[in-house]
């Protein structure tokens, strides 16, 4: 299986958070090179570093991906570096833990721009440099399991998270005749960062331990166990591969069985 | 990719069909012992002899999805011959056309018979004899893109693939823990005889001839070419790896993007 993506430059935007760092690893493992965008130039430089000890390429990037400047900027100094972007994943994306009658509109407004526009803003940015120099691509966004279902403390994350298979799902259409495939995934619960950084939350707000609910969260998972980035990086880099060649328009759910439809 | 499925033993009924000899090819090439099983063992043994002559190992099995019997039988008989069946793919599907009108109720019980009572005796059969032994393993049942959208002339088939979908988050849910990794694809309009036979019997409903009502077909299909039996079986390749091992009872669209949900 390795050196699936010989030759090929990926873009990994959010490289620096869990599942962003954990899929630049083994599509630098397989022979990709990964340029690590993050708002925080500092994680960016760390993953791409822990790439480069690992004898495989990357280079890092800051990008605001709420601007579509600082993304047309990452898209251009990407290619003048290293030659067309061919595979794009998504991964930059917040949460925070509100009630819904407390959710400031500021909040929701941060929220939706960061991972339902920008994750448009990148595909869209990719998208357009591709299709001038009639090439071809492939992209996964990553969605989440809230996306497929309600979420009474997070609305505006659920609702930025449905709203990325809808625009992965235009994507698709629109750019399958140029020969470009887009997919998303929808993790569940992922062993990253954020997912500590809810369960905090979490706790902080029901006065209970952060630990436990953490364990309360994972016994509710059928497969039994968190699930970790790798995971998650394993189908992306499917979805990435020639293997999923007449897979186009969809949300693959790894989840070990979270969610469904 | 070569020998990922080295040693083990697959079971894949409805062996002699499109889907089915695709993926018999693809597992024979990558290590298994392909059993090939279908109601008429002499080209069950067409496909199996395939499999050998590009130097995979393979059985043919004549096996009546419908009779619990029938499937035990086989299951034990590979056993005998190549090891416990660790990777199970259900191809075994019929389909007709038929006004909704006019569909007999004949035709919607044999179809729901072979279609869904047919893939459950034989991952119920598979699972059972995994968790005997304690043993993990991986079954991929072949639903259709069909199971999520509407068939007018297929009212019966499209029952019996939504039936599929449910059944393999059912049984992926009931066994994730015990390590049996269950899951679905939805093929869309794949380059089979069967294809040709629906195109056949539609023609007869819709007075287009053949190829226009294939034609038609192929020009909505988003990623605008017809489906290859390869294209399913990559896939089903994937579902089967460890690389889905976080994936429960989900039902994968292979299908160009005539389906989403």
């Amino acid at each position: 299986m390795t050196q699936r993506f010989e030759g090929a430059t990926c873009l990994v935007t959010g490289g620096g958070g869990g599942i962003g760092a954990g899929t630049a690893k083994l599509l630098a493992a397989e022979g990709a090179h990964v340029i690590v965008a993050d708002l925080s130039l500092e994680r960016a430089r760390e993953v791409a570093a822990e790439i480069k000890a690992m004898g495989h390429a990357a280079s890092a990037h800051s990008v605001d991906v709420t601007s579509e400047a600082s993304v047309a900027q990452l898209v251009d100094e990407s290619w003048r570096e290293n030659g067309p972007v061919t595979m794009v994943v998504t991964c930059a994306g917040i949460i925070k833990i509100q009630p819904f009658l407390d959710l400031p509109e500021a909040d929701w407004d941060r929220t939706l721009d960061v991972n339902l526009k920008g994750t448009f803003l990148v595909l869209q940015g990719v998208a357009r440099r591709l299709v001038r120099e009639g090439l071809q691509g492939r992209m996964v966004a990553v969605s989440s399991v809230a996306g497929r279902g309600p979420r009474a403390d997070v609305a505006d994350y659920a609702a930025s998270k449905a709203g990325v298979i809808s625009v992965v799902r235009s994507a698709a259409m629109a750019l399958a005749k140029y020969g470009m495939r887009v997919n998303a995934v929808c993790p569940g619960v992922v062993a990253t960062e954020m997912t500590y950084a809810i369960q905090r939350m979490r706790a902080e707000d029901s006065g209970g331990d952060p630990d436990e609910m953490l364990a309360g969260a994972v016994a509710g998972i059928p497969i039994g166990r968190i699930e970790t980035p790798e995971d998650v990086a394993r189908a992306i880099a499917f979805l990435l591969s020639e293997e999923a060649g007449y897979v186009t328009g969809q949300a693959l759910n790894v989840c070990g069985g979270l969610e469904f439809d | 990719m070569k020998g990922r499925f080295d040693g083990a033993t697959a079971l894949i009924t409805g062996g002699a069909g499109g889907i089915g000899t695709g993926v018999a090819l693809r597992l024979g090439r990558e290590g298994a012992h392909v059993a090939v099983a279908d109601l008429t063992v002499s080209q069950a043994e067409v496909v199996a002899a395939r499999v050998r002559q590009e130097g995979g190992r393979a059985s043919a099995h004549a096996l009546d999805v419908t009779q619990a019997e029938d499937v035990q039988r086989v299951l034990g008989e590979v056993e005998c011959l190549a090891g416990t069946v660790t990777l199970a793919v259900t191809c075994a599907g019929i389909d007709s056309q038929f006004a909704f009108l006019d569909l007999p109720p004949e035709e919607w019980q044999r179809t729901l018979a072979v279609n869904l009572q047919g893939t459950f005796l034989v991952m119920q059969g598979v699972a059972r004899r995994l968790k005997a032994k304690g043993a993990p393993g991986h079954i991929v049942a072949v639903a259709s893109a069909a199971a999520k959208r509407p068939n007018p002339t297929q009212a019966h088939y499209g029952a019996s693939k939504a039936g599929v979908v449910n059944l393999v988050r059912s049984a992926g849910v009931a066994l994730a823990r015990d390590g049996i990794v269950v899951n679905a694809v939805c093929p869309g309009v794949v380059d089979t005889a069967m294809t040709q036979a629906i195109h056949m019997e539609r023609s007869l409903l819709t007075h287009l001839s053949v190829e226009e009502s294939l034609d038609r077909m192929i020009q909505a299909i988003p990623i605008g070419r017809i489906e290859t039996v390869d294209d399913v079986a990559h896939v089903v390749a994937f579902l089967l790896s460890e690389e889905a091992n976080y994936m429960v009872g989900q039902a994968v669209n292979v299908c160009g993007g005539l389906a989403f949900d």
